[in-house]
C-alpha cells in the first residue's frame, strides 16, 4: 500500500483499529525497519533486535483501539517502542544480576549484512557510550520527533530535552568521529 | 531536521543491519503471534504471579527475620532467668 501523506496514514491507522487483516500487515511493513534499527541503537545487540520489535508491533496491536488521534500515530507508536526498549535494557540489567557469569560469552556473533562494519562498529560503540535515555533521545531525533514530541514522549520539559539533545550529541560526535 | 551530519552515513548503516535482522515473512508473524497468544492475559497474569511471589517472597523473608531476633532475645533472657533462679538457689542452701 503507497502512502505518501499523513492523511492516508491517519486512514490505515483506522482501518487496523477495525481489525482489518491488510491495514495491520500493511503497519507493520511501513514501520518494521524504523522499530528494527530503533531498538537496535538503543540496545546495540543484533540478537534482540526481532524480539523488541515483535513485542513493539504486539503492544501496538493491544493498545491500537486506545488511541484517540489516529493523525498522532507515529509519536504514539515510538513512545510505545522507547518504553519497550528501556523495559528490556532494565529487564536484562535485573538479569546479569542474578546471573553468574559464565565462561561462554553470551553475545550472539553479529549476523552478516551487507553494510560497512567498520561504520557500523563506530556508531555502535559510540552510542554504547551514551546512557540509555540520552540514547533513546538520539535515536527519537534521528527518526525525526520534533522536541516537543519528545518531550511528550520522555515526560520531561522541552527545555530539558533541548539541553540533553545537545549534550548528547556533542558526546556522540566526539566519540564517532575519534572512532571513525 | 534532526539529523546530525556528521553520523549520518553511520545511522543508515545502522538501521540497513537492524531491518537485515528481521526475517523476510517478519509481518505475517507478528499477525500470527498476534493471534495464537492473548497476549494481554498472558502478559496480566505473568505480572500478577511476579508481583505475588515477591510479596510472598517479602512476607517470609520479614518472618523469618523476625523469628531468629525472637528466638535470640528469649535466649538472652532465658539465660538470664537460669542465672537469676542459680543465684537464688545459692542463697536458698545457704543455712
Amino acid at each position: 500500500m503507497d502512502i505518501t501523506n499523513s492523511t492516508a496514514l491517519a486512514d490505515l491507522v483506522r482501518e487496523a483499529q477495525q481489525g482489518r487483516d491488510a491495514a495491520q500487515r500493511a503497519l507493520v511493513a511501513r514501520y518494521q525497519q524504523r522499530m528494527a534499527g530503533f531498538a537496535y541503537a538503543i540496545t546495540g545487540r543484533s540478537d534482540t533486535v526481532e524480539d523488541l520489535a515483535q513485542i513493539i508491533f504486539i503492544k501496538m496491536f493491544r493498545a491500537l483501539g486506545r488511541l484517540d488521534d489516529p493523525e498522532r500515530f507515529e509519536a504514539w507508536l515510538f513512545r510505545l517502542a522507547r518504553n519497550s526498549c528501556i523495559d528490556h535494557l532494565r529487564r536484562e540489567k535485573w538479569r546479569r544480576f542474578f546471573t553468574p557469569i559464565e565462561d561462554e560469552h553470551e553475545t550472539i556473533a553479529e549476523t552478516n549484512t551487507p553494510v560497512d562494519s567498520a561504520e557500523l562498529d563506530a556508531i555502535r560503540h559510540a552510542l554504547q557510550q551514551l546512557k540509555p535515555k540520552d540514547r533513546v533521545l538520539i535515536a527519537l531525533a534521528q527518526e525525526g520527533r520534533s522536541q516537543n514530541e519528545m518531550a511528550e514522549i520522555t515526560h520531561t520539559s522541552v527545555s530539558a530535552i533541548k539541553a540533553r539533545l545537545h549534550r548528547a550529541r556533542e558526546q556522540l560526535r566526539k566519540i564517532y568521529e575519534h572512532d571513525a | 531536521m534532526n539529523t546530525t551530519p556528521d553520523f549520518s552515513k553511520g545511522w543508515r548503516v545502522l538501521r540497513t543491519h537492524a531491518a537485515a535482522q528481521l526475517p523476510p515473512d517478519f509481518a505475517d508473524r507478528v499477525l500470527r503471534l498476534m493471534r495464537t497468544r492473548p497476549f494481554s492475559v498472558r502478559d496480566a497474569a505473568d505480572r500478577f504471579l511476579v508481583a505475588a511471589c515477591t510479596a510472598a517472597a517479602c512476607i517470609l523473608f520479614v518472618v523469618l527475620v523476625h523469628s531468629h531476633n525472637t528466638q535470640k532475645i528469649n535466649q538472652v533472657a532465658l539465660a538470664n532467668w537460669r542465672q537469676i533462679s542459680d543465684q537464688a538457689d545459692s542463697f536458698a542452701s545457704i543455712p
